[in-house]
């Protein structure tokens, strides 16, 4: 049978490829002079360009791009950083972890989104769980606790933000990647902080921090720049951004991204006899726990989530409107909505463990530079749906943040103090019946925190710096303050040798579920209901983290970036089965009833690691990039038994006897010190990127990561390592306008990467990328 | 593995011929004023002479543009000098900022020689020289002083005055 949706998106897609090609080859007819010129293409010029230029324009290159070649090195090795410690600086000689991801590294790469992207930095583990869908975490710290449900093995621990306005989710906790309005297309660089910097930040900043700063217009010129790719599986990825001056001094951007990927599979993974099967077995084979023989295992999965084909689809849009007043005051204004729809791992516990997750949502994000006061305030608002098969997990969300911080400089002492507020609202009322409690809320629940944070940077003697960060923050719920805070020492020996170290203390926020659950899981209507209860009283989860590092620049075209850290973590929560009745009705009433409730444990997780980073340019036309982490993670006092034993020994005690509810004591003594396996122990990659004659582009890049084990209430499972090889080659055929092939896992290992998700096989991809 | 080390080696391979770039904006600068400016007739006879002291790096990068670049219709010849005394035939002379306590030294050896005196350092256009390079944060800008191009016999282009930071 035709899939008419696709052959007709295909059809759009090449009629607008062919009407871009069209009138990009006009567009070719007056070439650009460099001041319409992006920072890419002077970046593109040759040495002979350059020496033919007017003085004007050379000027313009001059003033844009640095003045000398070794400026040009030191833009590929030593990128500007503001998220490490809040001030724009050199990577060199950043205090913390951190590392800047640019544009042109991601677009050379062939990364089709910026999770992927995110594999071309140290200390960050992605795993694709199904095509253009992905699990993200820095350092680790995966699958804390194991032995529950999927929930657990999102990554609640990593603060991420695009331009400093947090995209975290407090619903779960985590951050739900094909929910971000912006795509690769849109990024100017990503800058990643590792290890924890709430003091910086706020709350969730535990693992470190991703800060994703998007392009704006430079000039007042109208340029459009477009991208389409399509590939197997019929992916196609989409992107188009122009910019404009309005007036004189309104600078204006907007831009659009599309994706659809496909699956490499037709089946779903279930735990009913730990194989993969056709949404048609899953619709028609019974729940062999269902003892009324009522349920299948994926009831209604074809009518929720008609094609089985699609692994996620998303479209985005963003405005973004900077207007410089003066020298001393600026303002940005950014807009943007997203609606996406993703085949991802199931929150809860069903027998199959993907579900399609939807999100439509909108943001304004204002923000102002006044005589060096800095204020931006921001709106998020809309609908998600956490799991499309199910009922009871679809909320309206609002989010409010807003910050005032000001940079105070007496000679080599600044002073950074600041407040900031955060509201967010999730309300399940409209989707769900209140009184049946079938929702996960069955409210609308509100977290807020209001914090006070200073940041003092001192350097002594031109080498030594100094900076220390506090932040204070309280929560409505928990009714609790938390004071977190980030010392940073670092030693410039000389231009070409730092040392530095840290200690810092980060901590988690509180979220929706772990706070205001109130959920009853008809798991067999009438017959057995679970209730799921939150705990307003948890201790919420803090990290510390001793570091030390090590940069160096042995020769001007390497640098190379050493750390050794060792992380302790505690206070986490979860929730665990805590008793469980037979009442001895019959039906209508339930004849059994269970109890879930959050609880802070006496787990405590220590990480050690080392990674490195060596960087090399040789030249603007050749550069490359090596990176690893080795590390180890142990858990101390864990409770080894699954959530399932658990209740299977409930289910025992309460036939004991009967009508009287059974409480699951957690004995101490159970406890057990042992080697987290979830993590690998070695992950990295490395990247080469060469151009040819001004006209080719070739990139190759590896990620690798080591064997794990994914351990979950139902079953755990062996990842194997898995090495990914990508490459992607592009001919820039006229000026800035290029035609590619972009083939990711070219070996070909199509294993899983996450537990119990989807093959990731070979993709293919073949596009076009215009600039008029 | 053995497909992923082949590709490895491949790309390390065609990466072999690239050489290290070390041309700086300076330099480039340097030729390009060359087009801003007019030397007198007499002068274009069979090549242009820039000569350049203390500093042997940028006399190397001006020897790169001499390989494939003409002023005019002229082919370029560099001279390396340590001292102002071998530069009295030269149509452009960059002093370097390390050796500006040579200026008025030099500016008196080429006293009505139409000879271009760059030099490097703030301020250094209005103690005698026609153009001065200066660093102002990040960006590189240029002082000229019209006068001094003029007193050395020369003509120079409204662009560069222009564009340039006008010291009189």
């Amino acid at each position: 049978m035709i899939d008419y949706r696709n052959a007709s998106r295909r059809w759009l897609a090449g009629m607008l490829m062919t009407a871009c090609v069209a009138f990009s080859a006009y567009a070719q007819d007056s070439a650009p002079s460099v001041s319409q010129m992006n920072e890419e293409q002077i970046h593109q010029l040759s040495y002979n360009d350059l020496l033919q230029l007017s003085l004007e324009d050379l000027l313009t290159v001059a003033n844009r791009f640095g003045m000398s070649a070794d400026e040009i090195l030191e833009y590929f090795l030593n990128k500007d950083i503001v998220a490490a410690s809040k001030k724009s600086e050199k990577t060199m000689e950043a205090p913390m972890s951190s590392t800047v991801i640019s544009k042109e590294q991601i677009e050379h790469s062939g990364a089709t989104n910026i999770p992927e992207a995110l594999r071309l930095a140290p200390g960050v583990i992605v795993r694709e769980k199904t095509p253009g869908n992905y699990d993200v975490h820095l350092r680790g710290y995966d699958n804390v606790p194991s032995n529950n449900i999927m929930t657990y093995s999102e990554n609640q621990l990593t603060l991420l933000m695009i331009d400093n306005r947090p995209v975290y989710s407090h619903t779960f906790g985590g951050t739900f990647w094909e929910m971000l309005p912006v795509e690769v297309s849109d990024v100017e660089r990503i800058e990643i902080v590792r290890g924890p910097s709430s003091a910086l930040y706020g709350p969730n900043a535990v693992t470190g921090a991703i800060n994703i700063i998007t392009k704006r217009a430079t000039d007042k010129k109208v340029a459009v720049n477009f991208d389409n790719a399509l590939g197997n599986n019929n992916s196609h990825l989409a992107n188009i951004a122009t910019s404009f001056g309005v007036g004189n001094k309104l600078l204006a951007r907007v831009s659009g991204n599309y994706q659809w990927n496909g699956r490499f599979n037709n089946d779903f993974y279930t735990f009913y006899d730990s194989q993969y099967h056709t949404q048609e077995f899953l619709e028609t084979t019974l729940d062999p726990e269902d003892i009324t023989k009522r349920t299948v295992l994926k009831e209604n999965a074809s009518a929720r989530e008609p094609n089985v084909r699609r692994a996620g689809e998303k479209y985005g849009a963003n405005v973004a409107l900077t207007y410089p007043a003066s020298d001393k005051i600026n303002f940005t204004l950014m807009a943007g909505a997203q609606k996406s729809a993703v085949l991802t791992s199931m929150l809860g516990n069903r027998w199959a463990p993907l579900s399609t997750r939807e999100s439509q949502t909108q943001y304004i994000d204002l923000h102002a530079d006044i005589h060096g006061f800095q204020a931006q305030i921001n709106y998020n608002t809309g609908v998600n749906e956490y799991e499309k098969l199910v009922h009871g997990f679809k909320c309206d969300i609002d989010v409010i943040n807003a910050s005032l911080e000001y940079d105070y400089t007496i000679h080599n002492l600044t002073l950074r103090p600041g407040v900031s507020f955060q509201k967010a609202n999730y309300n399940d009322m409209p989707y769900v019946n209140v009184d049946l409690h079938d929702g996960y809320m069955n409210a609308d629940c509100e977290m807020s925190t209001k914090a006070a944070s200073l940041r003092a940077d001192y350097t002594a003697f031109g080498k030594w710096r100094l900076i220390g960060a506090l932040r204070w923050d309280q929560y409505n719920i928990p009714d609790v303050n938390h004071f977190t805070y980030q010392f940073m020492t670092s030693f410039k020996i000389n231009d070409n040798h730092l040392l530095r170290a840290s200690y810092s203390r980060a901590n988690r926020g509180p979220f929706i579920t772990d706070t205001y659950s109130n959920y009853t899981w008809y798991k067999i209507p009438n017959v057995f209901h679970i209730y799921y209860m939150g705990n307003k009283n948890l201790k919420l989860p803090v990290m510390d983290m001793m570091e030390v590092g090590y940069r160096v620049k042995p020769v001007k075209y390497i640098q190379a970036d050493f750390e050794l850290y060792r992380t302790e973590m505690n206070d986490f929560s979860w929730f665990t089965d805590d008793s469980l009745q037979y009442t001895g009705k019959t039906f209508p009433d339930p004849a059994m009833l269970a109890w879930i409730n959050y609880h802070n444990f006496d787990l405590k997780v220590i990480q050690s690691g080392f990674s490195a980073n060596i960087q090399v340019a040789i030249n603007k036309n050749l550069t490359m990039d090596l990176h690893g982490s080795i590390q180890q993670t142990e858990l101390k006092d864990f409770f080894p038994v699954t959530t399932f034993a658990m209740i299977q020994q409930l289910q025992a005690d309460a036939m004991v006897s009967p009508y009287k509810k059974a409480a699951y004591t957690i004995d101490p003594s159970t406890f057990v010190d042992q080697s987290h396996e979830a993590t690998p122990s070695f992950y990295g990659g490395a990247s080469i990127n060469y151009v040819l004659r001004d006209k080719w582009n070739l990139n190759t890049s590896i990620y690798h990561y080591g064997k794990q084990t994914f351990a979950m209430n139902r079953e755990s499972t062996v990842i194997d390592a898995k090495t990914l090889v990508n490459l992607k080659v592009s001919y820039n055929f006229a000026k800035q306008n290029k035609v590619f092939i972009n083939i990711r896992n070219l070996l070909g290992d199509d294993s899983n990467e996450f537990a119990f998700a989807d093959k990731i096989g070979t993709k293919f991809f073949a596009g076009v990328q215009l600039q008029f | 593995m053995k497909r992923l080390m082949m590709l490895v080696m491949v790309l390390v391979t065609i990466s072999v011929g690239a050489s290290a770039q070390k041309e700086k904006f300076k330099a480039l600068f340097i030729y390009n004023f060359t087009k801003n400016v007019d030397w007198p007739a007499q002068l274009k006879n069979n090549q242009f002479v820039i000569g350049v002291i203390g500093n042997s790096q940028m006399a190397a990068e001006l020897q790169t543009i001499a390989l494939t670049q003409k002023v005019g219709n002229l082919p370029i010849k560099v001279v390396n000098s340590a001292s102002p005394d071998e530069l009295e035939f030269c149509h452009l002379v960059f002093l370097s900022s390390s050796k500006t306590a040579q200026l008025p030294n030099l500016l008196g050896k080429l006293s009505g020689k139409q000879t271009l005196v760059i030099t490097d350092g703030k301020n250094l256009a209005t103690k005698g020289s026609a153009i001065s390079f200066i660093q102002d944060g990040d960006k590189l800008k240029f002082e000229i002083s019209r006068r001094n191009i003029e007193k050395q016999g020369l003509k120079s282009s409204s662009a560069l005055a222009n564009l340039g930071i006008l010291v009189d």
